[in-house]
C-alpha cells in the first residue's frame, strides 16, 4: 500500500468514527472560530491551543460551594462576547445576578428549567440543528438517574457537526452521561480565597494537571 | 413622644451573686462581701445564710464576723466586676443593640420592636434569660414604658421572674407599690416620716412642694409615681475601633506605594461602615519606620465619605511635604470618627448588581429571558419572559443597575426556589449551626444582617439578612421576621 492509499484509509476510519463515535475523534483545531478562548486564563493553560476546541463536551464538576458555577460564567464572560448561552437548568437555581457579577452579560442568558433528560437533550439537539445557539449549559446539579444514552449520542454528534460546545454542571458523585461523552473533566475545590482546577480526565491535554483560580467578585 | 419599651436587667448584689456562683458551695456558708479585710471596712452585700445572723449591708466586718462566727468574707474586686459587665452587655447587645449599662447589675434594653422579632414580649424576655444563662446569675427583668418604670418592674420580680407593664398602665402599676421601692434610700426614711407609704400617695402631692422638701430627687420620684419618663434611655453605641494594619518584609519608601498600601487596608473598613449605612469623618495613618521612629498623620474631612479617595490625595499631599525620612515597614490605619452616610454614598460604595430572577417559573420546556425589575428581595428583582428559541441576536435585557442591599456580592450564587427552611442554631449570642433534615452545618462565621423590608401596602416582607460560612460551602441566609423562620436562600458556588 503507497502513502497516498495510507493517508486515504487513515481518512476513511477517521470518518468512521466520526459517524459512529465522535467522541473518540480528538478535534485538533486550534486557531480561529474552531477555539473557544473562554475568560478564565488558568482554564485555557490546560487546553494546548490555548481555548476549547468546539465541537466537545465539557464537565465542570465540585462539591457545593466549591465555585464551579462562578467558574463556569468566568469561562463565558471572556470568550465570545455576544455568543447566546442556552441554559437548560435541572435545579432551577440559576440566579443572573451572578452572571453578571462574574462579567456575563445576561442578555446572552436563554434560560428552560427542562421537564426532565429527555426533552432537555432534545431541546439542545433542536438548538444546535438550527443554530440558533453554539454555546449549551446543562446543569445537572442534583441529578442521579443516566440519562437515555440514544438521546445523549445524538447530540454528542450533533454537537460535533455543528462547532458548539456542551458544558455540564455536575457534583463529584454524580454521572449522567457515560465518561467517555465528555472530552475534558475539570474539578473544582475550593481553598480559601482561591479554587484549584483540576483536569481530571481530558482527551484535550494532559490529566493531572491543576492551576489555581481566585473568582472574582467574592 | 416617641413610643419607647424598655426591658431593664437587673442582678441584685450583682458582684457577690457572682462570686456564689463560681463558688456554690458556699451556698449553705454565711458569706459577706466588703470594701476590704479590715476590721472597720463596710459590709456592701451579704447572702442568705449570712441574714440570717442578722448580718446587714452596713455593718463593720468586725461586726459581721461578732455575729456569724463561720462568716467568709469576700473582699469587692471592681476590675472584675467591670470586666463581667461588660461580658454580659456584648451579650446582651446580640438580643437587641441599644443596650444601655447603668451600673454593674443594672442595664437596659431598648425593646420596641423586638417584640415582633421574638415573637412577643415575652419570648424577648425569656430569650435574654437564655442568653444570659451562662453566667448563672439570679437576673430580675422588668419591661415597661420607659426607664426608671422598668427599672422599678425589677426591682419588685423575684429572682429569674420578670415583670411586664402593660403601655399606659405604668401609674396604675407604680400606685399600689410602696414608696420605698422607688425612691432613693437617703428619701426612704423621709418618706415612712411623712406617713406617704405608698406610690400613689406621693404621686398626688404637688410637685413644687416636693422641690422644696427635696430637691429634684424628690421631683423626680413624684414624676416616677405619676408614671412620667424621667431620666432617658441612652444606649451605647456600637462601635468598636476599626484597625488595620500591615507589616512588610522590606522598608518601602515610595509615596505611591505607600498610598496604595493605606488604601488597600483602609477599603474594608470603609466597607464595614457602610454596612451600618454609615462613613467616615477622620482616619488615622500611622507609619513605623526603619529607625523604630512612628509617623502618623490625621485626616479629615468636613463631610463622611465611603470611598478611599479623599483620604487617599490627604495622605499623598501630606506625604509630599513631609516624607518619611527611614523606610516604613509597618502601616496602622483607624477610623477615628464616623457618622452617618449620606444616601448617594451608600448608592455609590455598593457593587452594582444589575439583575436577578424572580420566584422562576414551574413551567417546564418554555425559554425565558431574564429583565430587570426594580425590587430589594433577591427572587424578586427580576423577571422572566418568555421568548422564542435563542438566537444569535439576543438582548432582551434592560441592563439598568439594580441595588441589592442584602448581598456582598452575587458571585457564583445560585439561589433556592424555595428557599429551604432551617433552624438556626445560637450559642453564646451567635450563630452557630445551621439544621434541617437535608442540611446540618456548623458555621464558622457569618456577616450581617442586613434588613430588608418594605410592601407594607401589599405583600409586606420584613427580613435579616446573612452571608454564612460553614465547613462547608457559604450560605445566603435570612430570617423572616413575620414568619419567624429562618431560611437559606442560596449557596455561594
Amino acid at each position: 500500500m503507497d502513502t497516498h492509499d495510507k493517508a486515504a484509509g487513515a481518512g476513511a476510519v477517521r470518518n468512521l468514527l466520526l459517524q459512529k463515535w465522535p467522541q473518540s475523534v480528538p478535534s485538533f483545531a486550534s486557531t480561529g472560530d474552531g477555539v473557544f478562548r473562554t475568560g478564565v486564563r488558568e482554564f485555557n493553560e490546560f487546553l494546548p491551543g490555548g481555548g476549547l476546541p468546539r465541537g466537545q463536551w465539557v464537565e465542570i464538576t465540585g462539591a457545593p460551594g466549591s465555585g464551579k458555577t462562578g467558574l463556569l460564567f468566568s469561562l463565558f464572560a471572556g470568550g465570545a462576547a455576544d455568543e447566546p448561552i442556552a441554559y437548560l437548568d435541572f435545579p432551577r437555581q440559576l440566579f443572573p445576578a451572578a452572571a453578571v457579577a462574574a462579567g456575563l452579560s445576561p442578555a446572552r442568558l436563554f434560560w428552560q428549567a427542562p421537564a426532565g433528560p429527555g426533552p432537555a437533550l432534545r431541546a439542545a439537539e433542536t438548538l444546535l440543528e438550527r443554530k440558533r445557539c453554539r454555546l449549551v449549559v446543562f446543569d445537572v446539579t442534583g441529578q442521579n438517574s443516566p440519562w437515555p444514552q440514544p438521546l445523549v449520542h445524538r447530540l454528542r454528534q450533533e454537537t460535533l457537526r455543528s462547532g458548539a460546545l456542551v458544558f455540564l454542571l455536575s457534583e463529584p458523585s454524580q454521572q449522567v452521561v457515560p465518561p467517555s461523552t465528555v472530552s475534558l473533566r475539570v474539578g473544582v475545590e475550593r481553598q480559601n480565597a482561591c479554587c484549584v482546577l483540576r483536569v481530571l480526565k481530558s482527551r484535550l491535554s494532559g490529566e493531572g494537571a491543576q492551576r489555581t483560580w481566585t473568582p472574582g467578585g467574592r | 413622644m416617641r413610643a419607647s419599651r424598655i426591658a431593664c436587667v437587673r442582678v441584685p448584689d450583682f458582684a457577690l451573686a457572682w462570686w456564689l456562683a463560681r463558688h456554690p458551695e458556699f451556698s449553705e456558708v454565711p458569706v459577706v462581701l466588703a470594701e476590704g479585710q479590715k476590721a472597720a471596712s463596710p459590709v456592701l452585700a451579704v447572702n442568705s445564710a449570712a441574714h440570717a445572723y442578722d448580718v446587714r449591708p452596713g455593718l463593720s466586718v468586725s461586726q459581721a464576723r461578732a455575729r456569724a462566727k463561720a462568716l467568709h468574707v469576700q473582699v469587692r474586686d471592681p476590675k472584675s466586676e467591670h470586666d463581667l459587665s461588660r461580658r454580659i452587655v456584648a451579650s446582651l447587645q446580640s438580643v437587641t443593640p441599644a443596650v444601655e449599662e447603668d451600673a454593674p447589675g443594672l442595664w437596659f434594653l431598648e425593646s420596641l420592636g423586638q417584640g415582633r422579632l421574638y415573637g412577643g414580649e415575652r419570648r424577648f424576655i425569656r430569650h435574654v434569660f437564655d442568653t444570659l444563662a451562662p453566667f448563672a446569675l439570679p437576673v430580675c427583668v422588668g419591661l415597661a414604658g420607659h426607664r426608671d418604670v422598668a427599672r422599678v418592674a425589677a426591682q419588685v420580680s423575684s429572682p429569674r421572674t420578670f415583670l411586664i407593664v402593660p403601655t399606659g398602665s405604668e401609674r396604675k402599676f407604680l400606685a399600689a407599690l410602696p414608696s420605698h421601692h422607688a425612691a432613693a434610700p437617703s428619701l426612704a426614711p423621709y418618706l415612712r416620716a411623712l406617713g406617704l407609704d405608698t406610690m400613689a400617695q406621693v404621686a398626688e402631692l404637688p410637685a413644687s412642694q416636693w422641690a422644696a422638701r427635696f430637691g429634684s430627687s424628690g421631683v423626680q420620684l413624684q414624676k416616677l409615681a405619676q408614671g412620667l419618663e424621667g431620666s432617658p434611655f441612652a444606649p451605647e453605641t456600637l462601635t468598636e475601633p476599626l484597625r488595620q494594619e500591615a507589616a512588610f518584609d522590606f522598608p518601602l519608601f515610595s509615596s505611591i506605594t505607600l498610598v496604595e498600601r493605606a488604601e488597600a487596608l483602609l477599603t474594608p473598613l470603609l466597607a464595614v461602615l457602610a454596612s451600618r449605612q454609615e462613613a467616615a469623618y477622620a482616619v488615622h495613618v500611622e507609619f513605623d519606620l526603619e529607625n523604630r521612629e512612628n509617623v502618623s498623620w490625621e485626616l479629615a474631612l468636613s463631610t463622611p465619605v465611603c470611598v478611599t479617595a479623599p483620604f487617599a490625595r490627604q495622605l499623598s499631599h501630606a506625604l509630599g511635604l513631609q516624607p518619611p525620612r527611614a523606610g516604613v515597614r509597618g502601616i496602622v490605619v483607624q477610623i477615628e470618627s464616623s457618622g452617618a452616610a449620606p444616601v448617594e454614598q451608600l448608592e455609590w460604595s455598593h457593587r452594582p448588581e444589575r439583575v436577578v430572577p424572580r420566584e422562576l417559573p414551574h413551567r417546564s420546556g418554555e425559554w425565558r429571558t431574564p429583565r430587570a425589575l426594580s425590587a430589594a428581595l433577591p427572587e424578586a428583582a427580576a423577571e422572566w419572559h418568555p421568548t422564542e428559541a435563542p438566537t444569535p441576536k439576543a438582548g432582551l435585557l434592560a441592563d439598568a443597575p439594580i441595588h441589592l442591599p442584602c448581598l456582598s456580592s452575587a458571585f457564583g450564587l445560585r439561589l433556592f426556589s424555595p428557599p429551604q427552611r432551617v433552624t438556626a442554631v445560637w450559642s453564646n449570642g451567635a450563630l452557630s449551626t445551621l439544621e434541617s433534615p437535608a442540611l446540618h452545618q456548623r458555621v464558622q462565621a457569618y456577616h450581617g444582617p442586613w434588613v430588608v423590608s418594605g410592601h407594607w401596602w401589599r405583600q409586606p416582607f420584613h427580613r435579616l439578612y446573612y452571608e454564612v460560612d460553614t465547613a462547608g460551602p457559604r450560605y445566603l441566609v435570612y430570617y423572616d421576621r413575620a414568619a419567624g423562620h429562618w431560611y437559606v436562600q442560596g449557596v455561594f458556588d
